[in-house]
């Protein structure tokens, strides 16, 4: 009681000298000011600083008119490659490893696969008019970057919170619009914020649409390429005396995306979430607290470069995720971060019956029957500073990946149909509840070796789960099989119970070399990761048509191999000429250099780019800005036998841009492709769209000239 | 099942109802930014005493962490015997108010008061002296040195504090008070950033420095209290 009668009184008599306090502030010592410049790579080592990239809203800006595919700005990057997919859903692959085989975060949350062809790829809920921040660890992850993972990692921003100064209420927002002449493209995105010193709610829509574009040189109309696309966000944060509370919900409606390299078409995807999140610092250390829950509804079918005929396919998806993490200032020089995250899938995916059809009736095919992939991970990692010059990063992490689903069934059981009866009754029957217990370990070290010259050197262990459709894609049909895949090959697969997750073994190093002052810089990056039990395909059967003859196409089944990736990505930009202020030259250039080997099948793997060196300058003029770039991309021979894989030609495309700022309103003219070049994209796969339509078979070929303008104003 | 005319297909009631739910969460938004613009005002009036609401707001409030350290000042100088006179106005300060999310706590907030009425006694002046009394005696030649000497030491302990690998910017001015035997009797924040991170970040810099070498005898205990700005680049 007493020490409640002290706390009383004290609290009494601080209410009481309130008031001269404020009075006498004046009387402070005035201690010189400490600046907290984050400079040094050592210093901000959690984010992989010479193999980091860190894309912001300016070069986004820069980049939104030409394209509303965010993976494809992503692969400006050196060690960064887009695969495409629809006009906004490249798959993005860093280092050679692709897909759920990297950690992709939208607001810090992953997005779960939902569609059989991985239609809607994370990054294909971003629009480049509207993000704010794109971070792109390309080295080693640390663990504390999430587990589920062999690769490297993307995280997309859309909307940090703004506030307004003290005792002020701040209104502020941004239009852009776009137009391309290759497609007919054209879109348009808001964003308006009102805030106060502690609320702020921001809502974020845009709407982007295209039509089929059209291919360099004689290369004509690239069917299935059409797309378009709304999203809409309202995002709340409330900033209080010891941390910030967000709240954001949001929706997208794709109506309609062409896959040139699929067999079908998106011809709905709707997808709402809502996201929460507490930021808490406290003198004990930072507290991050998250929760989302996310559901989408996909369905695919022919859009008319496909027609005639339909083949209605259905996917569901529910996601939760949620996670606590700790950031603990053990000393000075040492942070220790500990978390837990949950993370928890549910799929539906089904094919309605196509009426009057002998092959996709009379029933309902249940590819995927309530499938369950859970997720329980926790880390540890220490984060120790030994001096200005060598910082240290070490961390492990257990995920525990639980999987289930339930029994599934063909179209029907006629003759046609045998191939998936029997498979189906074989995976009813089966035990189909796994359970994989992954361990993950990463260590970085930074050192600076000189005033120019900083060296980042790191190792990983880690391990991914097979995804639903690697797991439990059962139909050996040859349709069915055809319908299963995100490679973009026009092949078959097959799922496989038995596939274990993929573990892999990175070595990475990294040199910086560079000096702000002379306006230059230099990285140097090799690497090297060895992936056991590589999730590639297994070859089953080849496909032939009516009259039993070979149509090029196979039957894969997904199978653990194992695979090695090694390269080299170099990047580097030096200051032309004098830098008067708002006033500069700047040539950049990069380079990125892979190759990756099947050592299961001593073949390439699928889908690895070719050497890609890319060269730019830019000035910049006061209100002017002026850009070329060139990009040459080597022959592609190194390719897939299992898969068919096609190879690809040489080519060289160059880009021009100009943008002029009047008013407050930036208005910007690019020449994409100005020579029109006809080339096929590497990483493009076939052509399945122009297949239906043509007869004939050729890789997907790339966008052909496009005049794309852009506009912009902010207020 | 043609599919071939979907890009036509924006169901009406679908677009209808995304405009309804982006109105009424739009609304919810205003509504938010109308309290809050109230508050606001309330706040911008009380800008020069901005501590004074940051300090009556805890109180009533939650932010346990900040208290912690307030038990120190406790068992300082001697100080609880005084009550200044100004109860009214403050406490109208106090109400005016609550739940301002801006800087934070003190509970402290008695040191500063403590460390002008003990001078005032020690001089000899009057208790009726209005309140002012701090540069009435400004320290020596001795102690002006000292207490360079100190500041110097104090911003190099706290700089080894300095957390690694912020990104955005803002600029924070701290203010601290010590007691003779270099302890942190309080910490706060006297102009926020704007970032609540920031905010915390900085404070937390000072509270993790302390305790400090406790400061030469030569310096007085009124001018233990020092402000330091930190800024985010």
């Amino acid at each position: 009681m007493t020490i409640i009668a002290n706390h009383l009184r004290l609290a009494l008599i601080s209410s009481c000298a309130i008031a001269p306090i404020a009075a006498n502030a004046q009387d402070s010592t005035p201690i010189e000011a400490i600046d907290v410049v984050s400079g040094q790579s050592s210093e901000s080592i959690v984010e992989t600083p010479i193999t980091g990239t860190r894309l912001e809203r300016d070069s986004l800006a820069r980049k939104q008119a030409s394209t509303s595919d965010t993976a494809e700005i992503l692969a400006d990057i050196p060690g960064v490659s887009a695969s495409s997919g629809g006009g906004f859903s490249s798959m993005p692959a860093i280092r050679g490893l692709s897909e759920q085989r990297l950690t992709v975060l939208v607001d810090g949350f992953a997005i779960d696969m939902a569609c059989p062809n991985d239609m809607n790829s994370p990054l294909s809920y971003t629009d480049p008019q509207t993000v704010s921040s794109i971070s792109v660890l390309t080295g080693i992850a640390p663990v504390s970057s999430g587990g589920d993972n062999i690769g490297g990692v993307i995280a997309v921003e859309s909307t940090p919170p703004q506030f307004a100064i003290m005792g002020n209420t701040l209104l502020t927002g941004e239009l852009s619009s776009f137009y391309r002449s290759n497609g007919d493209g054209f879109g348009g995105a808001a964003k308006l914020t009102f805030a106060t010193d502690s609320l702020s709610a921001t809502y974020t829509g845009s709407y982007i649409q295209s039509d089929q574009y059209e291919g360099g040189e004689d290369d004509g109309l690239v069917r299935s390429t059409e797309f378009a696309k709304t999203d809409h966000t309202l995002a709340l944060a409330w900033q209080h005396a010891t941390g910030l509370v967000q709240l954001k919900g949001g929706i997208q409606r794709s109506p309609y995306e062409g896959f040139a390299n699929q067999y079908m078409d998106m011809v709905d995807n709707k997808s709402w979430f809502l996201n929460g999140s507490y930021d808490g610092y406290f003198d004990w250390g930072d507290v991050e607290l998250r929760a989302a829950y996310r559901d989408t509804d996909h369905m695919m079918d022919f859009l008319e470069d496909k027609q005639p005929g339909a083949m209605p396919m259905n996917t569901e998806v529910h996601s939760f995720d949620g996670s606590v993490k700790l950031s603990l200032p053990l000393s000075m020089h040492e942070t220790l971060r500990v978390g837990a995250e949950y993370h928890d899938q549910w799929l539906n995916d089904y094919w309605p019956p196509v009426e009057g059809n002998m092959m996709m009736g009379p029933g309902e095919f249940v590819n995927v029957n309530g499938g369950k992939r859970d997720r329980a991970g926790a880390f540890v990692e220490w984060e120790r500073h030994f001096s200005d010059r060598l910082s240290a990063i070490a961390g492990v992490r257990y995920d525990r990946v639980t999987m289930n689903t339930g029994e599934v069934k063909p179209y029907g059981t006629s003759m046609m149909q045998m191939a998936d009866v029997m498979a189906a009754s074989a995976f009813n029957a089966a035990q189909r509840k796994r359970t994989d217990d992954n361990w993950s370990g990463s260590a970085v070290i930074v050192y600076e070796l000189s005033d120019i010259a900083a060296l980042e050197l790191g190792y990983a262990h880690k391990a991914r789960s097979p995804n639903l459709y690697e797991r439990y894609s059962w139909g050996r049909g040859s349709m069915a099989s055809r319908m299963i895949g995100w490679y973009g090959d026009g092949n078959g697969y097959v799922g496989n119970l038995d596939l274990k997750p993929e573990r892999a073994d990175t070595v990475s190093a990294a040199l910086g070399l560079g000096d702000d002052k002379a306006g230059w810089s230099l990285r140097i990056a090799p690497y090297y990761t060895r992936v056991n039990d590589y999730i590639d395909g297994a070859f089953v059967q080849e496909f032939t048509d009516m009259m039993g003859v070979p149509t090029g196409f196979v039957q894969l089944q997904f199978a653990n191999q194992d695979a090695e990736f090694y390269g080299v990505d170099v990047s580097g930009a030096v200051e032309l000429g004098e830098g008067r202020p708002g006033n500069s030259t700047r040539l950049t250039g990069a380079l990125s250099w892979l190759e990756a080997n099947n050592l299961s099948d001593g073949g390439p793997v699928y889908r690895q780019m070719p050497l890609d060196v890319k060269l730019g300058i830019s000035h910049h003029s006061g209100a002017l800005e002026l850009a070329a770039d060139v990009e040459w991309v080597a022959e592609k021979t190194r390719v897939d036998a299992t898969r068919n894989e096609p190879r690809t030609d040489a080519y060289a495309l160059v880009n021009l841009g100009a943008a002029y700022t009047i008013g407050g309103v930036r208005v910007s003219l690019d020449i994409e492709n100005a020579l029109d070049t006809g080339y096929a994209l590497p990483l493009g796969g076939v052509s399945l769209g122009d297949y239906r339509a043509t007869g004939g078979l050729r890789p997907v070929p790339g966008r052909g000239r496009s005049i794309n303008v852009g506009l912009s104003t902010g207020f | 099942m043609a599919y071939a005319d979907v890009r036509d297909g924006w169901h009406p009631t679908v677009l209808a109802g995304t405009l309804a739910a982006h109105l009424a969460l739009l609304a919810v938004a205003a509504t938010a930014l109308h309290v809050s613009s109230k508050r606001g005002d309330r706040k911008a009036e009380a800008v020069v005493a901005l501590f004074d609401g940051a300090q009556a707001a805890p109180a009533a409030e939650v932010s346990p962490p900040p208290e912690a350290p307030a038990t120190n000042p406790r068992p300082l100088p001697s100080p609880e015997p005084e009550r200044p006179p100004k109860t009214s106005s403050v406490s109208e300060h106090g109400e005016g108010e609550p739940g301002e999310p801006v800087a934070v706590d003190m509970p402290a907030s008695v040191g500063p008061q403590l460390a002008l009425q003990v001078p005032e006694l020690a001089t000899g002046d009057t208790l009726s002296l209005p309140p002012q009394p701090a540069p009435m005696r400004p320290p020596p030649e001795a102690a002006h040195d000292a207490l360079s000497r100190y500041a110097t030491v104090l911003r190099s302990k706290i700089m080894a504090w300095v957390p690694r690998g912020r990104r955005k910017e803002g600029q924070v001015l701290v203010r601290f008070r010590l007691d003779r035997g270099g302890r942190l009797l309080e910490a706060e924040i006297a102009r926020s950033s704007g970032d609540v991170q920031f905010d915390r970040t900085a404070l937390r810099m000072v509270r993790q420095a302390a305790p400090f070498p406790p400061p030469d005898v030569a310096i007085p205990e009124e001018r233990l209290d020092f402000t330091i700005p930190v800024r985010f680049h």
